[in-house]
């Protein structure tokens, strides 16, 4: 008992599989959709998620929902390629979260350290939209197809610009490894010290998870519900968590990046991964929040109008990031 | 499909979460609509039909339903064709009421075609906002009808129900509280940059093309033309009101939503002036009050509701033919009765303005992208049961 | 524009169609030509003003004639759009067809075709004839609003 317990405190087990991996993704995405339906209707002046366990407001709304997905019959059309309709769900999703392993929680806690942490985070956290579009070729249905593209379409205008506003950060720090990065963060946040590339970062960061506005791929009006439009039961649950977990990913890298991470945290306490990872998961869910609240405020881009931000004014944007980032690393002589 | 063929083919509806009870059959060539048809008829309810084994009483009723959210313009303009076949005439108290509920129509009628439009572009806080604050004037009617939606309020030669105690008040409230709330609905929907880009210069209907094709109310407005119904042939207590004719320029998607914004702005000016002028005196025409029996007229006029005699269930209208038209929250609509003497019409035209509009979903999509079919759909304030009838 | 004077217009550019000019006060002019004139009438109308046709209304009268009737008004000139004017013309029980004003009226294209799907006059030259608009693709029998097809009631006439 003893042994497994400690066990799983090892980092390279509590990392995939507590935090930042697997079981806190799960929970966040039970909180954050009640929450974003809960934000929503108070805009909307209507009261939300309210019935399952009402003192709390309908905090728990979401394990019913999930109950509900799980018994569901997850209806697999006959026209569908079914290998590829099946498993895409599952590789979405996995996708999503992989690149969690990646992210340290504390200055000495972390699965792996590596001088490319960023590199690998941002690599594996590109693979999921492939699905996506597999997903939509695999419906044999043409709103999934439509989907499907737009997913494609979208990628290639936001993933360009986001690469390019996260590595300008690199070379401010003069590194890609995430522990470094956020340890170079104990003074000045880099929100402050590139505001521009912050800004960039964050609008692609809503883009790639297909937040409002930006809610092109699966818009409910023009194309049912994208390539997930023949998607069913707990199938249907696990794309939808995909896009979540996504965002948390790419919050969690956008607090190392430009949030000083786990900063400001006592120096007694470094060592403690608790404290740091608090900290951390606080800061990535403020930015997911606001992710979600985005739905209250803004009606969906059109597809044109989305790769026009993306390539006329992100990817420029982007630019002038790393050349600010030069500029201050030659004035400053090197972080 | 092979790889040769370029354009696609793709049926929005009638199972689409955004195409009502129609089917829009689109040819796509990547992402622009090469072209699309309408394809209406699955609500066709018949009425024309119907109405030709009901009779004249039960007909009120019958047009109501096809257009749910816009009741009383189909309601008062049939009742008008009626009334021009019987020659009589409403008195002013009665014309003063008609005038107030269809203002009170039309403003929530304007909330709910907005609300739908908010969402087929996106926003679904536009979409909670509009049906939100729809719901104070569909009380307010209820108040004065006793329905929340199908009023009937209207029978030839008057109204069914007097003001109720202390309803003044309750509307001069509602019009302070959709005052106050209009402002809102800029900050955060009209003038939303979002908003705009999906609007501006989507389904441009020029002034040519409006006029061509015989386009009706809000729509026909926004593309400049000062056409309504309520100025050109006045009816009910409108020849008395001072109000204006909301036009719009540009006559795109988004100048079609701010004439409706504005027309609210309008209605709510044209309700406190009836408020404020209406006249005292009988609801119903005396020729038709005569006949109710003396121990009913005198709780008629305690209690202000009508109770039908049953003389005039069996509503005889002398042979001939009869047009007439009112301006609805939608549109024109236009009734054509065509009357042989007996207890139903021989042929009853039923035209409303949403079966003038449909030939603009041909119109105003060609080449536009997928995505504005929506946008273009809901800026028509088009609602299929009322094209299909 | 007086009532009177736009009747004796009217009458005038028409006269020679061997059109009948009649009206209803205060604001309704009816204008009945054979069918073969329709057209012409149609386009004489349209260069006076009346640019848009607001309803397409057939009448049956069974076994005698259908009355078809074209109710047109202005949007582009707000004196005559006080004024409707109706294109009448009657057609053959047995022959009920007629030239389609879609070429002269655009805004008659889901008109006419609605009344050719429930009432089942041809309108010539109109793209869709033979198309179903309200009734079903399969639908066979007798147009629905002629008089011959009779309602089914449960017994009720409530």
């Amino acid at each position: 008992m003893q042994d497994l317990l400690s066990l799983i405190f090892e980092p390279y087990v509590f990392v995939p599989l507590i935090f930042p991996g697997i079981t806190v993704a799960f929970l966040l995405l039970l909180v954050i959709i009640w929450l974003e339906r809960k934000m929503a209707a108070k805009v909307q002046l209507r009261y939300g998620p309210l019935y399952v366990l009402k003192p709390l407001g309908g905090a728990i709304q979401m394990v019913a929902d999930l109950l509900r997905y799980l018994f569901q019959e997850p209806i697999i059309p006959k026209t569908v390629d079914k290998l590829a309709f099946i498993l895409t769900p599952a590789l979405l999703f996995g996708m999503a979260y992989l690149p969690t392993v990646a992210i340290p929680v504390s200055p000495t806690f972390y699965a792996f350290r590596s001088d490319l942490s960023l590199l690998i985070v941002l690599a594996l956290s590109t693979l999921a939209p492939i699905f996506t579009v597999v997903m939509g070729w695999a419906s044999n249905n043409k709103f999934s197809l439509i989907g499907g593209v737009r997913e494609g379409y979208i990628v290639v205008s936001y993933e360009i610009p986001m690469f390019l506003s996260a590595l300008s950060m690199a070379v401010l720090y003069g590194s890609l490894d995430l522990v470094d990065i956020a340890e170079a963060q104990k003074g000045l946040w880099g929100i402050f010290l590139n505001p521009v590339a912050a800004i960039t970062m964050l609008v692609l960061m809503y883009m790639s998870t297909s937040k409002f506005p930006f809610e092109i791929p699966e818009a409910e009006s023009e194309i049912v519900a994208g390539a997930y439009t023949e998607y069913s039961g707990i199938l249907y649950g696990l794309v939808m968590g995909a896009s979540y977990v996504k965002l948390y990913v790419l919050s969690l890298v956008f607090s190392i990046l430009f949030l000083g991470g786990w900063n400001p945290v006592p120096g007694f306490m470094a060592n403690d991964p608790l404290l740091p990872g608090v900290l951390l998961f606080i800061k990535a869910f403020i930015i997911i929040v606001i992710g979600a609240f985005l739905r209250a405020v803004y009606p969906r881009f059109r597809i044109d109008q989305a790769m026009d931000l993306g390539w006329k004014t992100l990817l420029p944007l982007s630019i002038i990031s790393i050349f600010i980032s030069l500029a201050e690393v030659m004035i400053m002589g090197g972080a | 499909m092979s790889l040769e063929e370029r354009e696609l083919e793709v049926l929005i509806g009638p199972q689409h979460p955004a195409s009502g009870h129609m089917r829009l059959v689109a040819k796509i060539d990547g992402d622009v609509v090469v072209e699309l048809r309408p394809n209406i008829g699955y609500v066709h309810r018949s009425v024309e039909k119907l109405a030709e084994v009901k009779k004249y009483l039960q007909i009120i009723p019958l047009v109501e339903r096809p257009s749910l959210a816009d009741t009383t313009a189909n309601n008062l303009t049939y009742v008008m064709a009626v009334e021009k076949l019987l020659g009589i005439e409403p008195p002013p108290r009665a014309q003063y009421l008609r005038t107030l509920l269809a203002e009170i129509n039309r403003i929530h009628s304007h909330f709910y075609g907005m609300g739908i439009h908010g969402v087929m572009i996106g926003s679904s806080t536009a979409y909670m906002w509009c049906f939100g604050d729809r719901e104070p004037l569909i009380e307010l009617a209820q108040e004065l009808t006793g329905a929340r939606l199908t009023y009937s309020y209207i029978v030839p030669g008057g109204v069914r129900r007097d003001l109720p105690q202390g309803f003044e008040d309750k509307v001069e409230k509602v019009m302070r509280y959709l005052e106050n709330r209009m402002p809102d609905y800029f900050d955060l929907y009209f003038n939303n940059p979002v908003t705009r880009a999906r609007l501006e210069g989507v389904g441009v209907l020029s002034r040519e093309d409006a006029i061509r094709l015989g386009v009706a109310g809000p729509n026909l407005r926004a593309s400049g033309v000062p056409y309504d119904v309520r100025k050109v042939e006045p009816y009910a207590a409108y020849p008395e009101l001072d109000f204006e004719v909301v036009t719009e320029e540009a006559g795109d998607a988004f100048a079609r939503v701010m004439v409706r914004v504005r027309e609210i702005q309008e209605s709510i000016k044209i309700i406190r002036q009836v408020l404020k002028k209406i006249p005292d005196g009988p609801i119903l025409n005396e020729k038709y009050m005569k006949m109710i029996p003396p121990n009913l007229r005198k709780q008629v006029e305690e209690t202000g509701r009508i109770k039908f005699p049953g003389v005039f269930a069996n509503l005889r209208v002398p042979a001939g033919e009869a047009i007439a038209r009112v301006e609805g929250g939608r549109g024109e609509v236009i009734f054509h009765i065509v009357s042989d003497g007996k207890m139903s019409p021989y042929r009853m035209r039923m035209v409303t303005p949403s079966f003038r509009n449909v030939i603009l979903f041909e119109h105003l999509t060609r080449g536009v992208r997928v995505a504005d079919i929506p946008a273009i759909y809901g800026s028509l304030d088009y609602f299929p049961p009322e094209a299909d009838r | 524009m007086k009532f009177e004077e736009l009747k004796g217009l009217i009458e005038e550019k028409v006269r020679d169609l061997g059109a009948e000019v009649s009206g209803k006060e205060p604001n309704v002019i009816e204008v009945k030509v054979p069918r073969e004139k329709v057209v012409e009438a149609a386009m004489r109308l349209r260069d006076m003003g009346f640019d848009h046709v607001k309803a397409v209304t057939a009448v049956d009268y069974p076994n005698e004639r259908f009355e078809v009737v074209y109710v047109s008004s202005s949007y582009s000139n707000l004196d005559l759009a006080y004024f409707l004017v109706n294109l009448r013309t009657d057609l053959p029980y047995d022959d009920p067809r007629m030239p389609s004003l879609l070429e002269v009226w655009p805004s008659v294209l889901y008109q006419e075709h609605e009344e050719h799907d429930l009432m089942g006059i041809v309108f010539e030259g109109h793209p869709r004839m033979g198309e179903r608009l309200l009734l079903p693709e399969n639908y066979e029998g007798i147009p629905p609003l002629r008089k011959e097809f009779k309602v089914k009631t449960e017994g009720i006439n409530a």
